[in-house]
């Protein structure tokens, strides 16, 4: 469906089921159901397309209550037992121990420490084959090289497609190293849901070159973005290139 | 208008929800300690499940027709989160002494329930990465992150929320037409 032609049939199954039909129509809707069996089958699969965006809603809200308790956790005086004393003197020691111990981390071995893996995209089967459907099942049995074909074949197509960018970035990463990858990732706009997981690895590449600067900058990114995923790491990675 | 329970709407902001457990998440562990004895990571668990619930609600329209504060409703589902939590567990270790291997039926179709859910939301969410990303953005904001149409016209730049309701009717278009065309077949 292109954007300039709305499908009218899509239009009224919308509407339906996001009740903003009158009586009337509504009426008339529900009769013409009744005797269309696709029609019925395009309002359930609106009705699942709205069901699912709501379920990730709820997964990001319930992710967004999480870090506000992880706020409190962190902040001072949260505490209100009465063993607040005894566990700021095991805090204080325990920050002292943090400073004192010598550490023997090197970006190059945090990088490798706190390195990410991407799973990859659910491979999902439909009526015609899917090209990131192809893409995903290459990458999942760790054939690169099909995978970065198709990655580039799709991208001449769809140059501004974030998905593709990310993954590319990924299988650069992977093959070529960060050399290859950083363009890619940075292709990858602030507002795609693979902008934490790009400027992770724009991070862990940074870290790899030795700009700390540029690494803690990127990771701060991260943490901000709250991706459940890569976040926390980012946040516990910071922490760990305070010490060096 | 300050949100109350009766005029809670699929508009209100993550925001909102935010600072609504924020504000009563105290009182709610006290409470919870004191009556059932609980440890305060449960007691915040099953109050993060309430403003959920709450929030789930909200989605559909379901609570014109309570007539009680907010505080009220968010204590009296966070209780229910907690006796049902208390209850499963009890039954989990009854059926351990009883029946040993036999699952709980109840809970293998709530299991189930939730499996179908989340296979359902991750179909979604593959098929919302391959909307162009104006497409996907609208109904993120929307969704995801529920914004209203008036913030969801200025977070795009749009004229005004009619224009945002447009462009979010024909991405949900764009999304459904592709949730249609897929069968779930996990690898």
């Amino acid at each position: 469906m292109k954007e300039e032609e709305p499908d009218p049939r899509l239009e009224r199954v919308v509407r339906f089921v996001e009740d903003e039909m009158d009586t009337a129509e509504r009426v008339d809707f529900e009769k013409e159901m009744a005797d269309d069996p696709s029609l019925r089958s395009d309002v359930d699969a609106a009705r699942r397309a709205i069901e699912g965006l709501r379920t990730l809603g709820e997964e990001r809200l319930r992710q967004e209550l999480k870090n506000a308790d992880a706020e409190v956790a962190g902040a001072p005086g949260a505490s209100r037992t009465r063993w607040w004393w005894a566990a700021a003197a095991v805090l204080l020691l325990g920050g002292l121990a943090w400073w004192l111990v010598p550490t023997r981390d090197t970006p190059q071995a945090l990088a490798d420490e706190f390195r990410w893996s991407e799973p990859g995209l659910p491979v999902l089967m439909g009526t015609s084959p899917r090209a990131m459907d192809a893409i995903m099942n290459a990458y999942k049995q760790e054939d690169f090289g099909t995978a970065n074909s198709l990655l580039a074949a799709a991208l001449e197509r769809d140059p501004r497609n974030d998905t593709l960018q990310y993954f590319r970035g990924v299988l650069q990463d992977r093959v070529n190293g960060c050399a290859s990858a950083e363009a890619w990732y940075a292709q990858v706009h602030t507002t795609s849901v693979f902008a934490s997981k790009a400027g992770y690895g724009l991070a862990l590449c940074a870290l790899k070159q030795g700009d700390l600067s540029l690494a803690r900058e990127q990771l701060r990114r991260v943490v901000a973005m709250g991706d459940p995923q890569v976040s926390p790491q980012a946040r516990a990675l910071l922490l760990r290139l305070d010490k060096i | 208008m300050e949100p109350t329970l009766q005029n809670l709407t699929l508009g209100t902001s993550h925001a909102w929800y935010r600072a609504l457990y924020t504000e009563h998440r105290g009182a709610f562990v006290q409470w919870a300690a004191r009556q059932y004895g609980v440890r305060e990571e449960e007691a915040r668990d099953a109050f993060q499940e309430a403003v959920i619930v709450l929030y789930r609600k909200a989605q559909g329209d379901d609570l014109a027709s309570l007539n009680c504060s907010l505080r009220t409703y968010l204590f009296a589902v966070g209780r229910n989160q907690l006796l049902s939590r208390m209850r499963v567990l009890r039954k989990q270790e009854d059926l351990h002494e009883e029946f040993h291997g036999i699952p709980d039926e109840a809970l293998a179709t709530n299991g189930m329930e939730r499996q179908e859910k989340e296979a359902t939301a991750e179909l979604v969410r593959q098929r919302l990465a391959e909307l162009k990303p104006d497409d996907r953005r609208v109904l993120e904001l929307y969704y995801l992150e529920g914004k209203d149409m008036d913030a969801v016209a200025e977070a795009l730049g749009l004229k005004n929320r009619n224009v945002a309701k447009k462009k979010k009717h024909f991405a949900l278009q764009r999304l459904i037409a592709l949730v249609r065309s897929a069968k779930m077949l996990l690898l």
